[in-house]
């Protein structure tokens, strides 16, 4: 399984570790695991495209296509949003926050 | 034993009303997620359909194979892009053909240039690349084929334990000396190439992986490792030392300089609020151009060597012939 271009930037890793380490069925936390990835995939995917030219969305998405791990892709946004990467890292942060509170409740 | 067995129930009962209830929470909130991302992005759906990306699944790799031959036909380079620029002192090297830096086996055979044809290759293979980034495999490929050809040395994105820097080009800036020893001073770094290292100073604490070899210190250089995707993995252990061919992307901006040298990789930095993704020592500066040496700042593209070990002596600056 490949990491997301964006991976180093969020702490996608803290939030998986939230479910892997719950007293859980493997099968539960596998279903729990996917959420996850989904959530932050359709977030930071959608924060991207907020905060990037509209003429280069399917740019971005093409190089999604090709190789959704492909860190170039973030020197590619780059280039169009000079602070992207601190954008994602603050969604990050949210998207992480948020997860603690469902699992906490 | 009875006691043991509703027990063992009511925990298992209370650890699936716990799943379901986490699962329930998270699956509300991803599906506000998808509706937001729907309405705000509308044209998005239909791109992403377009290019059958399935977001929620990106981990799982590309889901469109395509690349491996967009890469097999992009690894061939249009001559005009890589003529090589005949200079003054040309006569007394091969004359490359137009078509020299084409990869494959239509064309195997081995180019060598002086120094400015190599600068003039450098800086079209790095032309419009930016201010920072990773190398496109065209441009790594184009690199690896010219440097194996002039030095016979193999350079690559990744160490040979698969750490990879999140740049492969970009600024760098001015390092400080950085101790050799316990009680180093500035003073000890006197030299040729560094008359004033009493204004450069000396780093108050050791470089991340401790004191440096005097000769090594000389001619190490600095890297965001910990901005890279492997930072903190297996792959990121034993980076002290690591060997990098350091090549300066001629620009306008610094007079159109080239070095290239072998350094290793000593120190992690600069930060990531300086702007800059590099630092070289202060002797650096001295073979870097005047104008990169007045800015002490100049754009370098750096990449691992595998599968070669360099001795102290052979570090700094490379004779382009």
């Amino acid at each position: 399984m490949n990491k997301v271009f964006y991976h180093y930037l969020v702490p996608l890793d803290d939030s998986v570790a939230l479910i892997e380490n719950a007293e859980l069925l493997e099968k539960e936390k596998e279903k729990l695991i996917d959420i996850i990835h989904s959530i932050y995939d359709h977030k930071i995917v959608e924060i991207i495209l907020n905060n990037i030219p509209i003429d280069h969305h399917e740019r971005f998405i093409g190089m999604l296509a090709i190789n959704p791990a492909d860190i170039e892709i973030i020197s590619y946004l780059k280039s169009h949003n000079i602070e992207i990467d601190n954008i994602i890292q603050n969604t990050g942060k949210e998207i992480h926050q948020e997860i603690i509170a469902m699992i906490h409740i | 034993m009875k006691n043991e067995l509703l027990d063992y129930l009511l925990n298992k009962r209370e650890k699936s009303a716990r799943f379901k209830q986490i699962h329930n929470n998270l699956k509300i909130h991803h599906e506000n997620i998808k509706k937001s991302f729907h309405v705000t992005h509308k044209h998005a759906k239909k791109l992403l359909h377009k290019h059958k990306v399935l977001l929620g699944s990106l981990r799982h790799g590309a889901v469109k194979a395509a690349a491996g031959a967009a890469l097999a036909t992009s690894l061939f380079v249009s001559p005009a892009h890589t003529a090589p620029v005949p200079t003054n002192n040309a006569a007394s090297v091969p004359e490359p053909s137009k078509t020299s830096l084409m990869i494959g086996p239509q064309n195997p055979e081995k180019v060598t240039y002086n120094k400015d044809q190599f600068a003039e290759q450098i800086k079209n293979i790095m032309a419009n690349s930016g201010k920072e980034g990773k190398l496109s495999d065209t441009q790594l490929a184009q690199i690896q084929k010219i440097v194996k050809d002039q030095f016979g040395i193999d350079v690559s994105r990744t160490t040979d334990s698969g750490f990879s820097l999140l740049h492969n080009y970009g600024y760098a800036g001015a390092e400080q000396h950085v101790p050799t020893k316990p009680g180093d001073t500035a003073a000890n770094h006197v030299s040729k190439e560094e008359p004033l290292a009493i204004l450069t100073g000396l780093t108050s604490g050791r470089a991340a992986y401790g004191y440096i070899n005097p000769k090594r210190e000389k001619y190490y250089f600095t890297a965001q490792t910990f901005r890279s995707p492997n930072f903190g993995t297996s792959a990121s252990k034993g980076l002290e030392g690591q060997p990098y061919l350091v090549m300066q992307m001629p620009t306008p901006e610094n007079g159109n300089s080239f070095f290239i040298a072998l350094m290793p990789l000593e120190e992690a930095g600069p930060g990531v609020s300086t702007g800059k993704v590099f630092g070289l020592p202060p002797e650096a500066w001295y073979f870097a151009g005047p104008q990169a040496g007045r800015s002490r700042k100049t754009q370098i593209i750096a990449l691992p060597i595998n599968g070669q070990s360099f001795n102290d002596d052979q570090w700094g600056p490379m004779e382009v012939k």
